[in-house]
Order: structure tokens, then sequence, then C-alpha cells
């Protein structure tokens, strides 16, 4: 009697509809989306499938989509292409998260006006990558643009000028400075909290032992900003292999596969070439990486907690 | 006694180190925003002094004509304007009730399955987003939804995982009294979460909303992905269509960048407190 409700219904039984009413909208997208999704891009990578074709006209291939990726000579090239661009951009996650855990332990010391300065350094984060793109491939112009302008005037002579998003050999190193300016505050907000949760009495005591601030810094700092780091690293690792608009938008026109990306040779073989089913095997592709380096991080985290 | 010269030194040391640093700081960070302040003075210059150097920051001839571009485009740039905040206004409903509901279902309702859906939900957020992109192109495209404002917001009514996470974290640090107090009352799970647990949790919904609000506003993939008419994109999709067109006109294109980031930035720095704690609470749940 006692575990009756209003209408008749035990309690139980009203808490359970009552809670999955409540996250109907979310099940039911999560179904949709993500459970069929998966299984639909699982599909379709066995098959020629394209966006533009009914169903009735994909062939089961078997596995071709996922042999030809690395044996098909341009798709291999492409794929190699990606592979090597990606590594390279990885570069960025450690180099923005060194970089903004420096400028947070200083702004975390002593600094007039912090939460204006901290601001300043997070302004590119809120931006979006169109204005982003448009804005940096002015600056970057090759033969009239401020930086090299500025290059110039600091005495670069003109032939030695870089050409930043107009040269194959220095365009991704161009997003790659782009990527670091655009990320950094993110990573410097994120330290800022994690140092303000460090008890001042380590300090106090290095103090007394009399270290000076570099010391402190490697020896306390960083090994107690561990964890943010390893979050901002795995954040890192993920949203950039995953990144395609950002380089479609800052390079209009590819020069080759100079500034190509596994995750943009993705959208471009699925929503330019129409090579849909080969597309949803290299997502699985991606995904696999993805999942790869994610592991390798987590282990090394593993053993760095255990010394 | 050495210990007391230490101690007498200290703070003028400190001051004249404070001042080092606060100078290093805060000139870097300048640095960082020379993009934004090259952005707003070239939307005012002519498109003959764009690059003129030394770099003019205050244009020696000021002219609107960058952003009288923006006016008598095929598609005026207020088209854009108002189907970006129409966007916004529709996912960020949306959100609110997915998120929110969902959120306090996995807090405070004890349904069959809970824990082990919630973490099911979870796991999936390491699944790149490039795997279900082809297939919930395929789904919009059956439901007709490819080229209308649809497909940019109906996602939100089915609760981002980010969002239903940070609503389950923080329904969680309200008592299970509070709650209780409410249904002994004979509130119904829907009344004690609309009158007694969500106004309890308005900081979490406010960083919520912040956080989807910078998303769908600067969502550029999206629209990219699904829209084909002109007369239909949101600003980001606009600028970039915009600044391939007039690919010279650096001051139109700046003004055009300049219009979209407006909204984003008067509030960016008139909440900036409140920003960064949402981000760094937001970042360290999720």
């Amino acid at each position: 009697m006692a575990g009756k409700g209003r209408r008749g219904l035990s309690i139980k039984a009203r808490d359970n509809l009552a809670g999955y009413l409540f996250i109907a909208p979310s099940l039911i997208g999560f179904c949709v989306f993500t459970l069929f999704g998966v299984l639909f891009s699982i599909g379709i990578s066995f098959t020629d499938w394209s966006l533009l074709r009914d169903f009735r006209d994909a062939h089961f291939v078997g596995i071709q989509n996922y042999v030809s990726m690395f044996t098909n000579k341009l798709d291999w090239m492409y794929l190699r292409a990606s592979l090597r661009n990606n590594l390279y951009l990885l570069l960025v996650v450690p180099v923005t998260i060194f970089l903004a855990a420096i400028i947070a332990a200083i702004m975390n010391k002593a600094v007039f006006g912090r939460g204006a300065a901290r601001a300043m350094y997070f302004m590119p984060y809120v931006t979006n990558i169109v204005a982003v793109a448009t804005v940096w491939r002015a600056l970057y112009h090759p033969s009239k643009g401020p930086i090299n302008m500025m290059l110039h005037s600091l005495g670069v002579s003109m032939e030695n000028l870089p050409g930043w998003l107009s040269s194959s050999q220095w365009a991704l190193t161009a997003i790659a400075i782009v990527l670091v300016w655009k990320d950094i505050g993110y990573d410097i907000l994120m330290y800022s909290g994690a140092l303000q949760g460090i008890n001042p009495e380590f300090y106090e005591a290095a103090d007394i032992d009399g270290a000076n601030g570099l010391t402190k810094f490697f020896r306390i700092t960083l090994p107690l900003l561990s964890p943010t780091t390893f979050m901002l690293t795995i954040l890192g690792i993920i949203s950039s292999l995953q990144m395609w608009s950002f380089v479609q938008v800052i390079m209009p026109q590819q020069m080759g596969t100079s500034t190509m990306t596994l995750a943009l040779y993705i959208y471009n073989s699925a929503f330019k070439n129409y090579r849909t089913g080969y597309a949803a095997a290299l997502s699985w592709l991606l995904c696999l990486i993805v999942l790869a380096f994610t592991l390798v991080r987590w282990r090394t985290q593993k053993n760095y907690t255990v010394e | 006694m050495s210990v007391k010269a230490k101690k007498t030194r200290k703070p003028n040391e400190s001051i004249a180190v404070k001042i080092l640093l606060s100078i290093l700081i805060w000139g870097m960070g300048l640095a960082m925003i020379v993009p934004f302040v090259w952005m707003l003075s070239t939307s005012f210059k002519g498109v003959n002094d764009v690059f003129s150097f030394p770099i003019e920051w205050i244009p020696r001839r000021p002219t609107l004509n960058g952003y009288i571009a923006l006016f008598s485009g095929r598609v005026s740039f207020v088209t854009y304007l108002f189907n970006s905040v129409k966007v916004v206004v529709i996912a960020l409903t949306g959100t609110l009730f997915s998120c929110t509901m969902a959120g306090y279902a996995y807090a405070k309702i004890p349904f069959f399955g809970r824990n082990k859906l919630f973490m099911i939900k979870l796991m999936t957020t390491m699944l790149p987003g490039m795997v279900t992109m082809i297939p919930t192109y395929m789904i919009y495209s059956r439901l007709h939804l490819v080229d209308t404002h649809a497909a940019l917001w109906i996602g939100s009514f089915c609760g981002g995982t980010f969002g239903v996470f940070l609503m389950r974290q923080a329904f969680i640090t309200i008592p299970d009294s509070l709650i209780e107090a409410a249904r002994v009352d004979g509130a119904g799970h829907f009344r004690t979460f609309w009158s007694v647990a969500l106004p309890n949790v308005k900081t979490s919904v406010a960083t919520l909303l912040f956080m989807y609000f910078l998303w769908t506003w600067n969502d550029y993939e999206r629209p990219l992905l699904y829209l084909w008419s002109e007369s239909k994109y949101t600003l980001p999709l606009a600028v970039k269509s915009f600044s391939d067109d007039q690919s010279t006109n650096y001051p139109a294109i700046m003004a055009a960048n300049v219009f979209m980031l407006m909204p984003i930035m008067v509030f960016f720095i008139t909440c900036q407190r409140f920003f960064v704690e949402s981000l760094v609470s937001s970042g360290i749940k999720g």
C-alpha cells in the first residue's frame, strides 16, 4: 500500500516511466545518430555506395575500400600525405601545452590586471575559424602581408621571405602557427584553474630549501599540473586528428597534398568525389588512429603516476 | 641575521619582479590580439591602403566602403544575421530542455539501467565525429532536411553528451532531501525538476547555454554540409563565401568578420569573469 503512488502505479514504475520520458529525446538521438550511425557507417564501408546514388545501385565490395587506401597508387598518395601532415600538426599539441603552462604559471604568480591579460590570450579561442582563417590569410600575404613586410624590414631579403600559405613547403607550418595562437588561451585557462588549486605550502617549503623559480616550476608546478596536462593532451590529440574545416577554409585552393589532413580527405571523398563507401572506410581508420593515440597517452600517464 | 636581511629585501624585489613579469605577460597578450586590431583597422581602410607599410593602425583615410559592401551584395548581411540568430535561438531552446531533463534524470531519478546507459553515452564521446558525419547526412537527406535550417538545430533537441554530462554533474550536487521533500509534498517528477531542482543550478544552466551559444554561432561545418541556397547561409558560411567572392577586397572581408564577431566579443568582454569560470568548471568536469 505504502509503495503505491497516486495513479495506482508503484513508485518504482513511476520512476522508470519518468526517467525514460526525461531522457527520451537524448536516448532517441543516441539510437538514431550514434548506434544506427555506427552500424550504417560500418555497413557502407564494405560497399561502393555514393551519396548521389540509391542504395539499390550500391554493390558489396568486401574489404576493397580498406585495401585500396593502401594499394591504389592515388589513394595511397593522398593517405600517406594526410598521415604525414597529421603527424606534423600533432606537434602543435605539446608546443601549445608547454607554452601555456609557462604563461599560466607566470600569470598565477604575480601580474597586474590578471583577468584582462588572460582575456587577451583567450580571444582567439572564442573566434570562429572563418574569421581566423581570413584574417591570417591576409597577414600571411606573401608579397604584401604585414608579416613578410615586418620580416623584410628586419633584414630578410625579398627572395628569402617565406611564402607561407602560398608555398607548399611553408603552408603547414603557417597553419601550425595559427593553431598554437588559437588554442593557447584555452590551455592557459585550464592551467590557471588547476594552479589555483595547488597548496601554497609546497612553494613555501621549496623557498625554505632555497629552490629557485625554475626548479620550482619543473619540480613542483609541472608534476602537480600533470592531470591537467593529461586532459589537455588527450583533448588536443583528438581534435587535432579530426581537423578538416579549418584547413578547408584557410586553404581554399589546396596545393596538391601539401596541407591535406586525414579528416579533410574523408570530407572530400564523401562530399566532393562522392566515394562515400570509401570515405566511411577511411573514417574507421581515423577512429583506430585516435584510439591508438589515446591508449598510448593513457599508458604513459599511468606509468608516470606510479613512479 | 640572514633571514632578517632576506625578509627586508623581499618586498622591493618582488615588486620589481612583478612589474617585469606583468610587462612580459601584457606584451605577449597584446601580440595575441594584434590580428584583431589589424582586422578592425583594415575594415575601415580603402582597398589601396590595406597593405601600406609601416602598418596604419589608425587609417589615414578612413572609409565605410567595406561595411557598405556587406549590405549591397546579392544577399544582405542582415539576412545572414537573421538566419544565425534564428538558428541559435531554436538550438538553445532545444539544448535547454533536452540537456537539463536528461541530466536531471541521470542524476536524480532512479530508473532501470540508468548508470549503464549513462556510461555508454559517455563512452561514445570517444567516437570521432567523422564516423557519424556520413550517416547523419544520409538521415537528414532522407528526412528532406538538406538546405533547411532545421538540419542545423534539430540535433540540439537530442541532448548533446557534453550538455547532459554538465547538467548531471550540476544536479548531483543538490541534496536528495530537497528532492524527496518536494516529492513527499506531492509534486510529480516534472514539477520537482522544474520548480525545485532547476532554480538551484542556474549557474550551470547559464554555462550550458553559453557554451552552446558559442558553438552554434561559430558553427561552420554543419552549414557547409547542409546549406545550398545563399539566402539560407548563417554568418560563418556567408563570410567564407563572401571572402571567396571578394578575394582581394580586404576591407570588405574584414568588415564582414567584424560584423560576425561583434556579438561574441561584446558578450565575451562584458561577461569575461563568468565566461572564464564556465569554461574552467566545464573543462574540469568534461
